[in-house]
């Protein structure tokens, strides 16, 4: 055990976050575990590569495109097919996400086949030496990333007069919509901000790691894991509990070896869900 | 608002109808080989994690029949027969494997079953088939986890490719090609095939004189080997051997190459030996090691059709993985061709009986109910693969490897 | 809350005093539909005994989902721990005590049930969606130790003998009685008085609780039973599959296959499950097997249909519109009531 490999869970754990923020959002505004998250992280991941293959653009480059492609996306499927869902009740969300889910795996199967792909940079390989440790430069910038993310939005939420209709629409639709908020307009920013934030995850991911059609499924995981660690709704209690489940996996790589290091996340993630539901830092201002 | 609920409603009733008549018209029928073709089923992971695999295995199924068929068909019974493959897809899903090896027998009245890539699909069909009494051809699955499969043995499955022993030492030679300070960091993954292999590398590589200096082991979806590399690069390891999924062998490559860890040689097996590897680590991929389960520098009787045939179609890293297929499907057909019918117990003994040289190599069967094919491990050099073990003319080892450098 | 007014449609007999006589009478019914489908074992081919063995035991795997789900409004996305350990015990029961299969279905369904009071305790603490974040939680963790539990054959898994596995006949009256069980046991708490109190409970946990239901109680008895019925599944699952490692019978796939079937067929209903798994492994599964990924769609797309357009699922829309045909009068009547709820 040393601090590399403690720096190094850290930076994971700051990717881990990144995965998750979307979710998070989308939990905390909507109350709606969103099971389509994991593939709209993929699908930027394809939509990238897609670009850097076509334009030959890199996934940086390329990043904006998918950022507000994905963006796009996220408010039509909160206009056209979310809001419908969610005035059923929460089984209707867990369900109509799932299926968009499998459709969204269906999709990436049959365009891009089942082989790994992997967006390829330069950043993916570049390193930065801090004292005697060398880090990975894709993780520290996915973590950079994550940190600046979380703040502004964190900021935004509580400071801004946009932050407040957030909150007012997300602690009480009904009264909100009394209010003279448009509840769905709300809602439907709020996803398309959310699948923004999976574009950014989606591009690092792929610059970090591959991807493969059903992918989608361990992002998911981890993410959900993380969000409902870190507490509902509570966006730097994400950030804090995606770099809590990086650095718990990569202690306990170094305690137990590399077989259980799912167990242990699992298990973290059971624990903290029956002793505390409410999450490590308890729920967040949404 | 209204209009498109009834639409909606109206579309949903019509596929539901769509879906009864479908089933109707399905109704199993249990004619068995009856007809003026004979049918042979195999549940392929299409899709899925091991969809590289299963569209390779697909595509020399489909040839072997192809070339049977452009040839008359098989003679049972005094008659030519046009063989029918029916390929279903079982999204690599084990337990779908097993029903549908079942229902390939039992509805669509297959006399024989080809298998699916990897123990974990081929071991659930070929127990279908040991059930059924049918017989059942694989290949995909390194013998020794094929044959540990049954406790009891097997009767009707059969199995033919390498034996996860020679592919241990062919390993270790392939790694001491390159000269290096015999130090090496082991990754397995906690897969069935990774802890198989394992304990094998570990003694092929004492064998050859080399030190492990870390031996690294991780779930099969893993995506941070930071510190795994880290304290292989502080151990000074200049070889590195791994057995993981692509996603995996890419994700640990890039860690790689990002902590400035260069080992001199590589070889990543089950991730690397697939077009894909290089797609997906473009110029890092240059002079990683990869496995070949068939090579046209063996020169083994067919060569040149299947290169005419499949290779056409297919590059040669995805031709060097359809071969053995083609090789099983060949098993099968001149199994049937041999016993003149189509009955389990005679195509059985036939397949048992095989003793020939195929485009695969030389198949015959142990008692164990495998057959061995030959291994050789090949390197990445300039987005190609070239076989440098067993040495071939005009081939060496690129080393140290570029990629990493 | 549409699923509600589902029930208030679908469901009016309960609040009649005389559909307390439908338990026994439909019990009765189930079993000589069961006895019929037993004696014609000797009829059905082997294509069709084989189609019935996975159908049995997909029914079982949705009604035990449903009665947890749909009933009582505990959502499981962990259905694979019941799954994986029905299918364990049996096959380590098997393998190491020298069992047969019949001691050894009652082993899965047993441990598995000793599986859901464990996780009860603190998966009870858990309402809503953190009830099924929790069983997806137990689920992973799970599956993640199964695959470094040596004795069971860790990420190799393991096999039963194949001299130990019943005939294809045997096996289909094997799942035709686990499926009879399952739909009997929902049929009894669907339309009892328990099953009223479970409806409340999913209504309104507070409500029920103010009503005098003891909650705890009534989830706990739930959770078991279905538990016990997920893991007969899986040792039937286990009996045909013969050989399988830990992400087969512990992954995801079974919590999938279980929501599909039953959100598609009807959740909450009796018959919905049976026709979801009808609908999902014979309509969809089986026959479009050789078309990769089409499946998929279809699947996808029928869930986003479903819950967008006949929340209720296929079998009570179906139903109310076969009653709205049968009798238009009293059908308007009730539709009437349901939309002045609305």
């Amino acid at each position: 055990m040393n601090a590399t490999t403690i720096l190094n869970g850290l930076l994971m754990g700051g990717l881990y976050a990144l995965v998750a923020l979307g979710l998070s959002l989308v939990f905390g505004v909507l109350r709606l575990i969103n099971l389509a998250h994991g593939v709209l992280v993929v699908g930027a991941s394809y939509g990238a590569l897609e670009l850097t293959q076509l334009v030959h653009l890199g996934p940086f480059a390329a990043l904006p495109v998918v950022v507000v492609v994905a963006a796009c996306f996220g408010y039509g499927l909160q206009r056209l097919v979310l809001t419908n869902l969610l005035l059923k009740g929460t089984e209707a969300g867990i369900v109509g996400t799932f299926g968009l889910a499998v459709l969204g795996e269906a999709a990436f199967a049959s365009g891009f086949t089942s082989n790994g792909q992997s967006l390829s940079s330069s950043l993916a390989t570049a390193s930065i030496r801090i004292g005697g440790t060398t880090l990975e430069a894709v993780l520290v910038v996915a973590t950079a990333v994550a940190v600046a993310l979380t703040a502004v939005l964190a900021l935004g939420i509580s400071r801004t007069r946009a932050g407040s209709v957030l909150r007012a629409a997300a602690s009480d639709p009904a009264t909100a919509e009394l209010m003279g908020i448009d509840v769905r307009q709300v809602f439907a920013v709020a996803v398309a901000l959310a699948a923004a934030l999976a574009a950014v995850a989606g591009v690092l991911y792929g610059v970090a790691s591959s991807f493969t059609p059903t992918s989608d499924t361990s992002l998911l995981l981890i993410a959900v894991a993380v969000v409902v660690v870190g507490g509902v709704g509570n966006l730097t209690g994400t950030l804090v509990a995606g770099l809590a489940v990086g650095l718990v996996q990569a202690l306990s790589v170094g305690l137990f070896g590399g077989g259980y290091s799912d167990f242990t996340v699992y298990l973290l993630f059971f624990l903290v869900l029956v002793v505390r539901p409410t999450g490590l830092l308890g729920r967040g201002a949404l | 608002m209204a209009r498109t609920r009834r639409a909606g409603r109206l579309l949903l009733a019509g596929s539901i109808g769509a879906a009864a008549l479908g089933a109707v018209g399905a109704v199993p029928s249990v004619s068995g080989a009856t007809g003026s073709t004979i049918t042979i089923g195999a549940s392929l992971p299409l899709t899925g994690p091991l969809g590289g695999l299963g569209s390779d295995q697909e595509a020399g199924y489909t040839q072997a029949v192809n070339d049977v068929n452009a040839a008359g068909g098989l003679k049972v019974h005094g008659v030519r027969h046009l063989v029918h493959l029916v390929v279903l897809d079982n999204a690599s899903d084990s337990t779908t494997a097993s029903q549908q090896a079942r229902s390939l027998v039992l509805k669509d009245g297959a006399v024989a079953l080809l298998g699916g890539a990897t123990p974990p699909i081929a071991i659930p069909e070929a127990l279908a088939a040991e059930v059924l009494r049918v017989p059942f051809v694989t290949t995909n699955s390194p013998v020794d986890a094929f044959a540990a499969g049954n406790k009891a043995g097997w009767n009707y499955a059969w199995d033919l490719f390498f034996k996860e022993q020679d592919q241990a030492v062919a390993v270790s030679h392939y790694v001491n090609l390159c000269s290096t300070n015999k130090k090496v960091a082991l990754f397995t993954d906690t897969e069935q095939d990774g802890v198989f292999q394992r304990p094998l590398y570990l003694a092929a590589l004492a064998k050859a004189g080399d030190r492990v200096v870390g031996d690294y082991t991780f779930p099969v979806s893993t995506t941070d080997f930071t510190s795994f590399v880290t304290k292989a690069k502080a151990a000074g390891a200049q070889i590195v051997v791994g057995q993981m999924i692509l996603p995996a062998g890419v994700t640990l490559l890039k860690q790689m190459k990002a902590l400035g860890f260069a080992p001199r040689v590589v070889i990543i097996a089950k991730a690397s030996n697939a077009q894909s590897w290089v797609q997906a680590l473009g110029s890092l991929s240059e002079g990683t090691g990869m496995e070949l389960t068939w090579s046209p520098a063996w020169k083994n009787p067919g060569t040149a059709h299947v290169e005419a045939t499949l290779g056409k179609r297919l590059g040669l890293v995805d031709l060097a993985s359809a071969v053995p297929d083609y090789g099983a499907a060949q098993v099968l057909l001149n199994a049937i061709s041999a016993a003149g019918t189509t009955a389990a117990a005679k195509v059985n003994a036939a397949i048992r009986a095989t003793n020939a040289t195929l485009v695969v190599g030389h198949v015959r069967f142990a008692k164990n109910h495998t057959a061995v094919l030959n291994y050789a491990v090949g390197q990445w050099q300039g987005k190609k693969a070239v076989q440098v073990y067993p040495s071939v003319a005009g081939a060496h080892l690129e080393c140290p490897m570029a990629g990493l450098k | 809350m549409a699923t509600a007014t589902a029930h208030v449609v679908t469901g009016a007999a309960e609040l009649d005093p005389l559909a307390r006589r439908r338990v026994p009478v439909a019990v009765g019914a189930l079993a000589v539909v069961a006895v019929v489908g037993l004696g014609a074992e000797r009829l059905l081919s082997p294509a069709l005994l084989n189609v019935g063995v996975t159908l049995f035991a997909y029914v079982a795997l949705a009604e035990a989902w449903n009665i947890l789900g749909g009933l009582s409004g505990q959502m499981s996305l962990g259905v694979g721990a019941f799954v994986g350990t029905g299918a364990y015990s049996m096959a380590l029961a098997m393998n190491h005590l020298g069992w047969s299969w019949l001691p050894g279905l009652l082993v899965a369904s047993a441990a598995a049930g000793v599986l859901s009071a464990v996780l009860a305790v603190p998966l009870l603490r858990l309402h809503g969606d953190y009830f099924a974040v929790g069983t997806l939680a137990a689920g992973l963790a799970l599956e993640a130790w199964v695959n470094n539990w040596g004795f069971a054959g860790g990420s190799s898994g393991i096999s039963i003998a194949v001299g130990a596995v019943p005939t294809l006949g045997t096996l289909y009256s094997i799942g035709l009685v686990v499926a009879f069980l399952a739909v009997a046991v929902t049929v009894v708490l669907r339309w009892s008085i328990f099953g009223l109190r479970l409806l409340a409970l999913r209504e309104s946990e507070l409500g029920a609780e103010l009503l005098g239901v003891d909650v705890v109680r009534y989830r706990l008895l739930v959770l078991v039973l279905s538990g016990m019925l997920t893991g007969l599944a899986g040792g039937l699952f286990a009996l045909t599959q013969i050989n399988f490692v830990p992400s087969d019978m512990f992954g995801m796939t079974w919590t999938i296959e279980a929501l599909v079937m039953v959100i598609i067929g009807g959740m909450g209903s009796v018959l919905g499950p049976v026709v979801g798994a009808l609908a999902i492994y014979y309509g969809i599964s089986t026959e479009l097997a050789t078309y990769p990924t089409l499946s998929l769609f279809l699947e996808g797309g029928l869930l986003l249909a479903i819950v967008r357009f006949f929340p209720e699922g296929l079998w009570p829309f179906a139903v109310r519109r076969l009653r709205a045909l049968a009798a238009p009068a009293r059908a308007a009547r009730r539709l009437s009531g349901v939309a002045a709820r609305r």
